[in-house]
């Protein structure tokens, strides 16, 4: 009988070893937390560079703050610059706060598959890191420039930035395993947003998105053509957007700024004689943010002709930068084969799949805007001047 | 008589206490300067020891309190007189019982009797560790390598530490610890190797990379071998515990990049005395995860899996083979402790060899046979594919 | 033997535990592409009569377990020896469970962990549990029923922000014949191994019980499961589904509200090692229980911890590595397994209706 409770703390003590992962047991102190890499690549050492930024914590009178710390290493690949940084920084790394991995443009545009498979094939590592294209000549640089303060930690700066997408809408945010899951698919074609330095004060700004085919980078949109991008794929949840319409219609606006509350698009196909044919129905609604002009909005005729100009803008844009992934980049991020596939899936295996490219150069784009005016902020008569 | 006794009782543990918890060697935590890690210089036209020490002390900032780091520098006659000097500079006697690294420049390995009498005495003394880190630095001056300005790490000489603690992950270089070192040297069949140190510069900022090591003949320095050679060298000698194997495939004229994570090595090792020439038998398993395919051909799939098996195999084999034969010719060292086999395996012919073992070890002949076992490729069963 | 009875819920448990078990770290049938979800709600249907023979089987000879059936059907030599091959049946699906377990926890968790030390932690937990009875195994089971229930909800509620509709459509897309086969599959594994445990329900309360078991069981079972993998495919998309060794592991990292629930994949974990433990258990009980009436043994109890540490090391030998794990189970156990989950109940059931329809004949017969 007490056979069986030693037994019992035997077999108790033994599961506390083992079965709590005690072989692999790690203390916090042994690692450094990775809070956002950066990969470069080196052509005539044939390397790559890998930047990692880490919290130090330092303790100042009576805070803590967290401030980042970069460490650079090279390799042969990424797993072998990631292990030889405990060459330079003693310990091992730590990826489960990570937050955002930073890829050269020069990478992109070779090839970036050999940088990813290793986000999503680790355990260690988190494939919901956001990826980032670096606009300047390295990915390294936006990791070490300076970073605005309260957040000391460049890494975590980006990730805010990147949460706050609705806002502004020019970038879009995009984590690794979405991009691998476009890059695998027949349908879509993986997109990711863009970061470079601010000329006057070193700080990181997000803009742009890059236009992949395959998983080479061939083009960017910048901010407001990202606008159009969302618009056009159903994901534009905010932002303001710029009209230019003081040549248009012998209206004595100069400027408009339209702060975008809500946008559904619904995309349709039809086909015409062997042609595609995509009906975009965008129904988007918003505030007038600012304007010059002798306009009175409160008046519901003027209303509506303010409307009618802002939704022809607003078809403009969209049908430009259509044409221009058409014809420019031949690249579909618009997920256009996703809605062939969709609608009429036979006729995508049979033919379309493989012949996508002259398909995609001569479809037909039908877009229809309908935009509401839901207030004008605070006033809603323009500020008159009177000499 | 019980007063007698109680009183007898106290006097016993009072004497108890003042003696056997060190009364009589006591010292106060503030005279003493506690060494975290030393560089050693030699310089030969002076004939002098340079010692630089970094120091603990610890310092308050409001309720916190940190442990920061200083340098002394010290010059000498001998090693034992460097350090001697520094309680004049520093006004405190040096306390060695957290001493983790000692970095010895290349001047001073490559001189013998200067090394021999710092290794004796650290191996000597009873403050310092036998487990105390010996490494040897490749720049001019090793005393900058313990200055770097790392923020993350207060002590360079602790961080260091653990990038040797470390090892396995990388496999780059060997940690010796001091009496390993001592070992290898007196033991005939083997010579030692210690790991190699060096200061980079990245951003204006100065620190410490630790890869590959230095082989020793007779005590003396003779030369180096790069990262991947010291991770071959552990092969051999089985005790190689992590890492990585890079691997270059060329596919449809693509150049695919494949990272191989080490997990698990045996070596055996098996001399044979064959028609009057000594053929060791190396037999190599490795037990491998695809950690990374920097492409899209699936090397998991069986089909492409078995040539990057076998194109690992031949590659290790390769390395092995231009490892053991470029350390015979050039530095004429056994690192690997061949000779120490043959003792423990073959006695008989150990006898005959050993007197002239340094030239037998260069005529000797190897048999490597390298086996890659795949184990598995983490959580994804495919490369990353571009499908549309 | 002792005459232990269990109770209805915990034997749902025990089925509803079994199904989940390894479906909950491995992939179902991925042949149907982004139609999976369809193949395993087919595979439901297809179980549905399967299911139906196994609880026959079961209360035309109420309180006996399938090992007992089968050698008062078929006689003592080929019954025995029938039962030898179930018996071996049951251990090697312990085996694969045990190995699938083991290369979960250590590629997922602990890679530098040799695989043998999480199975045999397993597997001794196992031994000791089955060595308790089947009553302790239930209402285990029960417990770690509704501690993991709320699971897939939460899963599914979470994810919500993640899933992309066009993931799965244009339904049917890669066409009926990949989502019949998809269904085989999806039956082989998780549905059809459910026969292990007509080897055990000797234990039943009463002879409509099994009915009401096995096809609770299944619908409890089945129906989350096809949810969970719908969930899978509507956030991974077909591609990296089946470019994951793990996809529900894959999927549960993506879980995340706001900067503090993280990590929950913790949850989806615990889920999966007690739905496991419950599974190498049964299979344990089952051969343990087939070996002790082939010998005619008194117990079946003496003959669990050499079966459990035979389990343990065939789980260990038998793969070199994860490739060759997949590969068997993907090309090769559909069929052989099938022999076990349909064909030979069939033939059972036919020969046991036929016995009985016999009987009540010369029943007739011999009243007149």
């Amino acid at each position: 009988m007490k056979y069986k409770v030693t037994f019992l703390i035997l077999i108790i003590s033994f599961s506390f070893n083992f079965l709590t992962g005690c072989w692999n047991y790690r203390e916090i102190n042994d690692f450094r937390i990775v809070t956002g890499v950066a990969i470069d690549y080196d052509k005539t050492n044939k390397e790559y560079i890998l930047t990692v930024e880490v919290i130090k914590t330092i303790a100042d009178e009576n805070e803590e703050k967290m401030t980042g710390e970069t460490f650079v290493s090279n390799g042969a690949t990424i797993f072998d610059a990631i292990r030889n940084t405990i060459t330079e920084s003693g310990k091992r790394l730590y990826w489960s706060n990570a937050t955002v991995v930073i890829v050269s443009e020069e990478i992109a545009k070779r090839g970036i598959v050999p940088v990813l498979d290793m986000i999503s094939r680790d355990p260690e590592m988190r494939s919901e890191l956001l990826l980032l294209i670096s606009k300047e000549d390295t990915a390294r640089e936006i990791l070490t420039s300076k970073s605005i303060a309260p957040q000391r930690v460049v890494s975590y700066s980006l990730e805010t930035t990147l949460e706050n997408e609705e806002s502004s809408s020019n970038f879009h945010r995009v984590a690794a395993w979405m991009f691998i899951k476009d890059l695998y698919s027949e349908v879509n074609s993986p997109t990711c947003p863009g970061v470079k330095l601010g000329i006057y004060d070193e700080t990181q700004t997000i803009e742009g998105t890059t236009v992949f085919k395959g998983d080479k980078l061939v083009g960017w949109l910048d901010k407001n053509e990202t606008k159009y991008f969302l618009w056009i794929t159903n994901k534009l949840k905010g932002g303001v957007y710029n009209l230019d319409i003081s040549h248009k219609e012998n209206l004595n606006i100069k400027e408009l700024n339209l702060e975008i509350f809500h946008n559904k698009t619904k995309q349709k196909l039809k086909l015409k004689d062997e042609n595609i044919v995509i009906y975009l129905d965008i129904n988007t609604s918003g505030n007038i943010g600012e304007f010059s002009g002798n306009i009175d909005i409160s008046d519901p005729d003027e209303k509506s002709k303010i409307e009618n100009i802002i939704e022809k803008q607003i078809q403009r844009d969209i049908e430009l930068l259509i044409k221009k992934l058409q014809l420019g980049y031949q690249s579909d991020i618009l997920g256009f084969r996703s809605i062939v596939k969709k609608e009429i899936p036979d006729m995508w295996k049979s033919e379309i799949k493989e012949n996508w490219e002259k398909y995609y150069s001569e479809l037909e784009v039908n877009v229809t805007v309908d935009f509401k005016i839901r207030g004008s902020s605070n006033s809603s008569k323009p500020i008159i001047i009177r000499d | 008589m019980k007063k007698l006794k109680v009183f007898l009782l106290v006097l016993l543990l009072t004497l108890n206490l003042l003696i056997s918890s060190s009364c009589w060697n006591y010292k106060e935590i503030e005279d003493i300067a506690i060494v975290a890690g030393i560089a050693v210089d030699y310089e030969e036209d002076t004939d002098s020891i340079i010692v630089t020490s970094e120091i603990l002390y610890p310092s308050a900032s409001g309720a916190e309190i940190k442990v920061l780091s200083r340098m002394i520098t010290d010059k000498g006659e001998n090693f034992f007189d460097a350090i001697r000097n520094t309680v004049s500079k520093s006004g405190m006697k040096l306390f060695w019982g957290h001493a983790k690294v000692i970095i010895l420049s290349e001047s001073l390995v490559k001189n013998k009797d200067e090394l021999i009498t710092i290794v004796d005495w650290f191996n000597r003394d009873p403050e310092p560790r036998h487990d105390i880190f010996l490494m040897i630095s490749q720049d001019k001056s090793p005393s900058e390598i313990l200055t770097s300005d790392i923020e993350a790490e207060n002590i360079t000489s602790f961080y260091i530490e653990d990038a040797l603690l470390n090892e396995s992950s990388v496999s780059k270089y060997r940690a010796i610890t001091l009496w390993e070192f001592v070992t290898d040297l007196a033991e005939p069949g083997i010579s030692p190797t210690l790991p190699t140190i060096k200061t980079i510069e990245e951003s204006n900022r100065l620190s410490d990379e630790i890869s590959g090591c230095g082989i020793f003949k007779d005590g003396v320095l003779v030369g180096y071998l790069n990262g991947i050679e010291a991770r071959n060298h552990l092969m051999i000698i089985n005790k190689l515990k992590g890492g990585l194997i890079t691997e270059r495939e060329i596919i449809n004229n693509e150049p695919i990049m494949i990272s191989l994570e080490i997990f698990d090595n045996k070596t055996k090792i098996t001399p044979k005395y064959v028609d009057d020439k000594i053929v060791m038998s190396i037999d190599v398993s490795i037990t491998v995860n695809i950690a990374e395919i920097g492409g899209e051909i699936n090397f998991i799939d069986e089909k492409y899996r078995n040539i990057l098996i076998k194109n690992t195999e031949k590659e290790i084999k390769n390395q092995l083979n231009g490892l053991i034969t470029k350390v015979q010719q050039q530095y004429k060292s056994d690192i690997f402790g061949f000779g120490k086999l043959i003792s423990e395996k073959k006695p008989k012919l150990w006898n005959q060899l050993k007197d002239n073992w340094p030239e037998n070890f260069q005529d000797l002949n190897t048999e490597i046979n390298v086996q890659v076992k795949v184990r598995g490729s983490a959580i994804r069963s495919k490369p990353i594919t571009v499908g549309g | 033997m002792n005459k232990e009875i269990i109770s209805n819920k915990s034997a749902i448990s025990l089925i509803v535990l079994f199904i989940f078990g390894s479906s909950l770290i491995l992939p179902t049938a991925t042949d149907a592409g982004s139609d999976l979800w369809i193949s395993i709600l087919l595979a439901i249907v297809f179980t549905i009569p399967i299911f139906l023979i196994y609880s026959r089987i079961l209360s035309l000879y109420p309180n006996k377990d399938l090992f007992d059936i089968l050698i008062i059907v078929f006689g003592k030599w080929i019954g025995k020896f029938l039962c030898l091959l179930f018996s071996w049946f049951a251990f090697h699906l312990g085996v694969l469970v045990l190995r699938n377990f083991g290369s979960f926890i250590i590629t997922v968790s602990f890679p530098e962990t040799p695989m043998i030390v999480p199975m045999i932690f397993l597997g001794l937990l196992g031994v000791w549990v089955v060595k308790e009875g089947i009553e302790v195994l239930g209402r285990w089971s029960w417990i770690f029923f509704i501690f993991n229930a709320p699971a897939p909800t939460l899963v599914t509620l979470l994810l919500i922000p993640k899933m992309d509709f066009n993931n799965i459509l244009p339904l049917f897309y890669n066409g009926s014949k990949a989502i019949l086969k998809g269904t085989f599959s999806a039956f082989s594994f998780p549905f059809g191994e459910v026969v292990i445990l007509t080897m055990i329900f000797f234990c039943l309360s009463n002879r409509k019980s099994s009915y009401k078991v096995f096809l609770s069981g299944l619908f409890i079972g089945g129906i989350p499961l096809a949810g969970i993998s719908l969930v899978e495919i509507l956030v991974l998309g077909p591609d990296l589904y089946k470019a994951s060794y793990f996809p529900n592991h894959s999927v549960a990292t993506k879980i995340g509200l706001g900067d503090f629930l993280q990590r929950l994949e913790i949850l989806v974990l615990i889920a999966a090692v007690t739905g496991g433990f419950v599974k190498i258990s049964v299979c344990l009980m089952a051969c343990s229980n087939g070996i002790a009436k082939v010998f005619n043994l008194k117990d079946y109890r003496s003959v669990i911890f050499p079966m459990g540490l035979l389990m343990i090391n065939f789980s260990y030998l038998i793969y070199d590595n994860v490739m060759e794990q997949i590969a068997w189970a993907d090309e090769i156990w559909p069929y052989y397994a099938f022999l076990f989950q349909a064909i030979l109940p069939i033939i059972v059931f036919i020969i046991a209706e036929i016995r009985k329809s016999s009987k009540i004949k010369s029943g007739r017969n011999s009243d007149e």
